[in-house]
């Protein structure tokens, strides 16, 4: 057996919270690359904010050796890939560079709507499957039940489906022999010149831009000269490794190995994700077939709190991307809050994520617009527009049509929760398709939805109406043309463009009189009085008045008051500072968060 | 003038503290008492301005009446003795209803005070009790009498407005009550909730909703009205007097003059420089003895901040400011400094621009706050 039979690459698939980070945990330290004392839980999701929110958005690869029962020594690289719905892409650049996939799940839960959807991608792939029923020590495991409804609803032979509970290290010997039986090795060859998969990179200060890479033909080794194949990009290899988890520096990786690759290159458009590298002297004929190109779907303005910090903001954004490749940004000016970027996201969720991230890791502060999907306007002249931003929208005369993308959901719910769930989907706009059963009391409803619909608390309110139970996930399903409209807020005459947003024309009186009063609520009384208007082109379909401040003493001022007096107002006037103003009207930054909570429930 | 002090000496006891109160003041037994006079008195003899001329004396706290009549004479023999004060010059005491007999009234005219400012602060029994003050409505009333029987002619009351639960009307009938007693001057404040007190704690909480605006300005405006009615002139924000009756103390602080301040947690003013004093009781007691107490915080302001403070506390005044004359003063043009402010205030009503001289408006009084903290922007 040479070198490449003994390689097996694969990853692990599982809706959120069906254990797949503690099961990765299991089999580094089965495998003896962790110690235990080492390890902290959930080694593979790196960043803060992951394992607070107890999911993985970044992947990572690590190297592991087993030696199986047939007596040799396997060389497994495990690629984790994130769970939720959003990342999408980036499951699916890591699927490409697998040959199997461990699908893990809950043996209480069952399957769920990440499950269906993950499996779904993995087959696309042709990647071998194999079922792992995990949490199996908790009271209520059907492992019977569980297998049933593998087979019924993801249509995957699991008879032999194996039993784990990764927290109490159960089954994780199956597992990786399984992994090395089942899962092919490798196919490239070593022959042939170099190519290698970028699936993912990240940044590092002193070697630059860490290319994570399968390398599919050929081999890749310092000294190497590499060109990209997409970018036409070359440079020399400065250095090759594995990760165990931690990066670690090797001579060479080789046909079918996984592993990272830097070339001291500081631009983060030069190395992009997806590309292939191959040898510059020696080049292949044809790049890898790409990574399936996923669009942002959601947009929405990031600007800095404080106008004098929008490069800082750039600087940010431009070292997020290193680690993040879906992630699309460009400058764009609003006339209430200045320089920002205006950022394109997988979904909801990534763009939490990223704002987050941007605020935690990068200390920056921001304010969000509220996002907005990208709409296909035609104007009289048949002219189309692809619109990703309120403040482009055209004049009102001049639109024929406006079309907004449309998403295929499923949900999985138990039964009792079905009315509820179609409630919420119709509320939202969307049109019935399917009802199934899953197994004999869960339901799988399928709706098309408009995409707009689901971007603001769509999943908390499934979440809130289902106790939880429900999960959703869903795929871009098409361009609909329905009666939609731009809605503006105008504070005293003044357009908000930060505040206008696009909605279906039978709910836009009721979303315009909603905001408006929040607006009321959030902007605090100034000098003189604030009108805020919500209109559709020249007709106002909602008002408020905020009053004009009426008492603001300083009551009392002798001696010892003057410096505390002072004091006060000036931390005042700092809070005041890092408001937005149009015109002279102050506003606030909880102002531009109502329109995210407007007009849903 | 501008030689002269301003003193103001801080008695810090009382027997229940208020709950809104935000003044160092707390219940002490007697020999801490004494303890805390005999500091008093080494920390005014050891001034360093010893010698200098004194213009006004105003003793607060705390509940200054409830010293004994020896006791207030030991501090004021200490201040005779190192400040030079002339023989008709002004001498406050802060008093509370039902701490004051006869004879101390007599006692208090005798050592040279010629002004009493009584914390009254509702006649409403019910807002009374909500305040937690110790004294009831009657008692205010028996001891207004008991200063004027006394000989007293200049008597201040305070009365506080926007108490929770008070409605307009509650508030005018407090105020026509207290006019109806025929003091020269009034002190009228909205009920400022201060962190830190016993209110502020409960605002935290969420156990006191903060009192509408609209009816504090509604308060306001109508204490404007009544007082004016009467006879009273509006010379300060929260200050009402008879012609001739402005409390001269008070003056000297929002003519941005200089004073001193003696006591546990006193604030001193002199040449830009601000100070407070220790608010802690040992830390005080301990410097006091040694001839220094320590500073709690001390500011040293840039002649331009010195302006725009000079500006904002004249503007709480019915003088208002010239600009030529803060020009003159601090040489620095006042237009190029607050100009905008001025021009921005003044058209949204906040100022009056006639006759050279800058003045708030009602409006202006109203949101006073607004107009220093457009200063302070200028200022910045």
């Amino acid at each position: 057996m040479d070198k490449q039979d003994r390689i097996r690459n694969f990853c692990i698939i599982a809706h959120i919270d069906h254990g797949k980070s503690t099961l990765a945990d299991r089999l580094l330290e089965a495998t003896g690359r962790v110690e235990e004392r080492q390890m902290r839980a959930q080694l593979l999701d790196q960043m803060d904010l992951e394992r607070e929110r107890g999911i993985t958005i970044k992947m990572a690869a690590v190297q592991i050796h087993y030696t199986a029962k047939d007596g040799e020594v396997y060389e497994l690289n495990l690629i984790d890939t994130p769970g939720h719905v959003d990342f999408t892409w980036e499951v699916s650049r890591s699927l490409a560079a697998c040959e199997g996939a461990v699908l893990v799940v809950d043996a209480v839960q069952g399957v769920e709507a990440q499950t269906l959807a993950n499996v779904n991608l993995a087959m696309n792939h042709d990647l071998t499957i194999i079922p792992v029923i995990n949490k199996i020590d908790l009271p209520a495991a059907d492992v019977d039940r569980v297998a049933v409804e593998i087979e019924e609803s993801l249509l995957i032979e699991a008879t032999d489906a194996l039993p784990a509970s990764a927290k109490e290290g159960v089954g994780i010997e199956a597992i990786l022999e399984a992994v090395v039986q089942k899962i092919p090795p490798p196919k490239g060859r070593s022959d042939q010149p170099l190519r290698a998969l970028i699936f993912d990179s990240h940044f590092d200060p002193y070697l630059g831009i860490i290319a994570y890479v399968r390398v599919v033909d050929g081999c890749l080794k310092p000294g190497m000269k590499i060109k990209w194949m997409a970018s036409g990009h070359t440079a020399e290899v400065a250095g090759v490794g594995v990760f165990v988890p931690a990066m670690s520096s090797c001579d060479r990786l080789e046909t079918g190995q996984v592993g990272f690759v830097h070339a001291a290159i500081k631009e983060i458009g030069l190395c992009r994700v997806g590309d292939t590298i191959t040898d510059k002297t020696d080049p292949a004929s044809e790049p890898l077939p790409g990574y399936k190109q996923v669009k942002p779907m959601v947009f929405c303005g990031l600007y800095p709190v404080d106008s004098d910090q929008f490069s800082g903001l750039r600087e940010a954004l431009n070292k997020l991307h290193l680690n993040d490749a879906a992630l699309s940004y460009e400058p764009e000016t609003s006339a209430a809050l200045g320089f920002g970027f205006r950022c394109g996201f997988l979904g909801l969720l990534h763009s939490e994520i990223v704002q987050e991230r941007l605020e935690r890791e990068f200390d920056r502060e921001l304010v969000a617009t509220a996002p907005s999907v990208v709409y296909k306007v035609t104007l009289n002249d048949g002219e189309v527009q692809m619109i990703d931003n309120p403040a482009h929208w055209p004049p009102l005369g001049k639109i024929d049509s406006v079309a907004e993308p449309y998403v295929k959901s499923v949900i999985f719910t138990p039964e009792q929760y079905v009315g509820p769930c179609m409630d919420l989907c119709t509320e939202r706009r969307g049109e019935f398709v399917t009802m199934e059963y899953a197994s004999t009391n869960r339901v799988v409803l399928t709706f098309e939805l408009p995409l707009a619909e689901i971007l603001m608390d769509f999943f908390d309110t499934l979440k809130s109406r289902t106790r939880g139970y429900a999960t959703f996930d869903y795929d871009f399903s098409g361009y609909r043309v329905n009666n939609l409209a731009k809605l503006d807020i105008r504070i005293n005459n003044e357009p908000v463009d930060a505040l206008s947003f696009i909605s279906h024309r039978e709910r836009a009186y009721y979303k315009g009189k909603a905001l408006v009063s929040r607006l009321k609520e959030v902007l605090p009384r100034q000098l003189f009085e604030i009108r805020i208007q919500a209109a559709i082109g020249t007709k106002v379909i909602a008002a408020e008045r905020v009053q004009a401040l009426r008492k603001n003493v300083i009551a009392k001022c002798y001696g010892g008051d003057v410096t505390r007096k002072r004091k006060l107002l000036e931390k005042q006037r700092e809070g005041k500072r890092r408001m937005k103003s149009v015109g002279r009207v102050e506003i606030p930054q909880e102002a531009f968060l109502s329109v995210l909570k407007v007009g849903n429930e | 003038m501008s030689s002269e002090f301003a003193i103001y000496v801080h008695i810090p006891f009382c027997m229940r503290k208020c709950p809104y109160c935000d003044f160092v003041s707390r219940p002490v037994d007697r020999a801490q008492r004494s303890q805390y006079l005999e500091a008093l008195s080494h920390e005014i003899g050891n001034s360093p301005w010893h010698g200098s001329r004194a213009h006004t004396l105003f003793v607060g706290g705390g509940t200054p009446s409830e010293l004994t009549g020896d006791e207030i004479e030991q501090i004021a023999e200490a201040l005779s003795k190192t400040f030079s004060f002339s023989p008709d010059a002004e001498w406050t005491i802060e008093c509370n209803p039902a701490t004051v007999s006869p004879p101390s009234c007599d006692r208090l005219l005798e050592l040279g005070f010629n002004r009493v400012s009584l914390g009254v602060q509702s006649f409403d029994d019910r807002h009374l009790s909500r305040l937690g003050r110790i004294h009831s409505s009657q008692d205010a009333i028996e001891t207004y009498q008991l200063f004027r029987d006394a000989g007293f002619e200049n008597i201040n009351l305070d009365l506080i407005f926007g108490i929770p639960g008070q409605t307009c009307e509650e508030w005018l009938s407090d105020l026509e009550t207290g006019i109806d007693l025929g003091p020269e001057h009034l002190a009228l404040y909205s009920l400022t909730v201060e962190p830190g007190t016993e209110f502020g704690q409960l605002r935290d909480q969420g156990l006191l909703e903060p009192v509408d605006q609209d009816l504090l300005g509604d308060m306001y405006e109508a204490a404007m009205d009544t007082t004016q009615g009467a006879g009273y002139q509006h010379y300060e924000i929260s200050s009402f007097s008879l012609p001739g009756f402005e409390c001269e103390h008070n003056l000297f602080y929002w003519n941005n003059s200089r004073y001193l301040g003696f006591g546990i947690a006193a604030a001193s003013y002199v040449g830009g420089r601000r100070w407070t004093s220790t608010s802690d009781w040992d830390d005080y007691l301990q410097g006091a003895a040694k001839g220094s107490v320590p500073e709690a915080s001390k500011q040293e302001l840039a002649p331009r901040k010195v302006m725009a403070e000079e500006a904002i506390l004249r503007l709480r005044t019915r003088g208002g400011i010239v600009a030529s004359e803060l020009s003159d003063k601090y040489a620095r043009e006042f237009d190029e400094l607050f100009g905008d402010s001025v021009s921005f205030l003044t058209h949204h009503g906040l100022l009056d621009c006639t006759d050279s001289r800058i003045r708030l408006t009602r409006k202006g009084k109203l949101l006073c706050a607004e107009v220093w903290s457009e200063f302070l922007r200028a200022d910045a």
